[in-house]
């Protein structure tokens, strides 16, 4: 059970961690109007980018070879293991960089329907560059990047093939410890398996409360 | 800048693949080979394909039959995100036994019909935004006009609804494309499918096997989302 509860606390922090990253730098790209091939990342399946960041950034992949390369490190032992460390920085880059263009997409929306008439008057009214942001553009994105932000965390909450692939074998998500009991004692795996719906029935709840237009 | 960044890991999975043995310390490729891209399957392919194309027709129809419905009553909209947020895993296992008394696994059909269910919520959604944008009153004056149920829907509902139908087909096919656990769990391994080639690679190792599996894996999505977005334009 203790496992469980552990396993049930680094996926909140994965979920957590990774919509929290996404929405920053989603929202920060799109009001600095970066105007970037958004399909790509935003098609490109979780599995992919998983692949493309252990190649990188393993102890012995191609980040690590050109800082030894350059003198920064003595071999690749010495490299920080950020793929498959205790905390799953590995599994929250890939979720980060894939749910980055779709926060930034669903902020452009909004920002293209506001055209900036608010923020002319709060100019005017004597408001800062950082006032107008903090008072006058963040509230307006929020009824739409709140609920975004639920569906992303509920999503990375969900999922099993990115944390199977980078994951280490302890502490893992509650789908790979799920999957490990389902061939050991497949009545903890159905137990955990009506957990995580039952978590998601409420999440999906409160995306439906917060949401008002449909 | 930031517009070239969306590149770097199709350039690099294309270098990686052409590379042949390429271990460390070598920054650069000492040796490039093709042994990589011979090594790809056709199997592979071809049932992400039939898949993703059978869940692309099952989830828009199942999303026309819905949109309705979701659009009417908060109790079916929890219930279709419900479906949407439910862990695939969670799916598989609930899902087994049931599909393993109806004969249902180890089987491709048995494995399109469970890639049904995380595909129908994306497509009701996509349809039922469409549906929202729709003036009812249009089909009403068709019908006064004196057309049939089945030309109300042909000439004026049908094409009205027509871009949420493609929205909710393209998230169909990329949702049934990516899916892994549940292919694996209702499929048994017997049902071989791009995500599943491509972590088989990844974790024994071959990194350059799995650098061309994931580029063909990302081809198609990528092409479809092109394509649906110019289609706006």
């Amino acid at each position: 059970m203790g496992e469980i509860l552990g396993s049930f606390w680094f996926t909140i922090w994965l979920a957590g961690a990774s919509t929290g990253l996404a929405l920053a730098s989603g929202v920060t790209l799109a009001l600095r109007g970066a105007r970037v091939m958004w399909q790509v990342p935003l098609a490109m399946p979780h599995l992919t980018m998983a692949v493309v960041v252990v190649h990188l950034l393993a102890p012995s992949g191609l980040v690590a070879r050109m800082v030894f390369w350059m003198g920064g490190i003595g071999g690749p032992g010495e490299f920080p293991d950020v793929v498959q460390d205790r905390w799953g920085m590995g599994i929250i880059l890939v979720y980060a960089l894939k749910e980055t263009p779709f926060f930034a997409l669903m902020a452009m929306t909004v920002l293209r329907r506001l055209s900036g008439e608010y923020g002319a008057v709060a100019a005017t009214l004597g408001a800062g560059r950082w006032q107008r942001l903090r008072y006058v553009t963040l509230p307006l994105l929020a009824p739409a990047m709140v609920p975004a932000a639920l569906l992303v965390f509920g999503f990375v909450f969900a999922s099993f093939d990115v944390p199977f692939l980078l994951g280490r074998t302890h502490p893992a998500v509650l789908s790979v410890v799920a999957q490990r009991y389902f061939v050991s004692d497949r009545e903890v795996a159905l137990g955990i398996s009506v957990g995580m719906g039952l978590f998601s029935a409420g999440l999906a709840g409160l995306y439906v409360r917060l949401r008002t237009e449909w | 800048m930031v517009r070239y960044v969306v590149w770097v890991p199709v350039v690099f999975l294309l270098v990686r693949s052409w590379a042949g043995r390429w271990l460390w310390p070598d920054v650069i490729p000492p040796e490039w080979s093709g042994r990589a891209w011979g090594a790809v399957r056709v199997e592979p392919v071809v049932n992400s394909l039939g898949l993703a194309a059978v869940a692309m027709i099952g989830a828009v129809m199942l999303g026309l039959a819905l949109a309705g419905a979701f659009r009417r009553s908060a109790w079916v909209r929890w219930a279709v995100l419900t479906m949407a947020l439910l862990p695939p895993l969670a799916m598989g296992v609930g899902l087994h036994g049931l599909f393993l008394r109806l004969g249902l696994t180890d089987s491709w059909w048995g494995v399109a019909l469970v890639h049904l269910l995380p595909t129908t919520p994306y497509a009701v959604m996509a349809v039922a935004a469409s549906l929202s944008r729709f003036d009812d009153d249009l089909a009403a004056q068709a019908r006064t006009l004196g057309a049939s149920g089945w030309q109300v829907w042909r000439y004026v509902k049908g094409p009205a609804l027509l871009p949420g139908i493609a929205t909710g087909a393209a998230f169909a096919f990329v949702i049934s494309w990516s899916q892994y656990v549940l292919t694996a769990l209702i499929g048994g391994g017997r049902v071989l499918t791009l995500p599943m080639a491509l972590v088989g690679y990844q974790k024994s190792g071959d990194e350059a096997v799995a650098a061309a599996v994931a580029l063909v894996f990302l081809g198609a999505p990528v092409m479809l989302s092109v394509w649906v977005e110019r289609g706006w334009e």
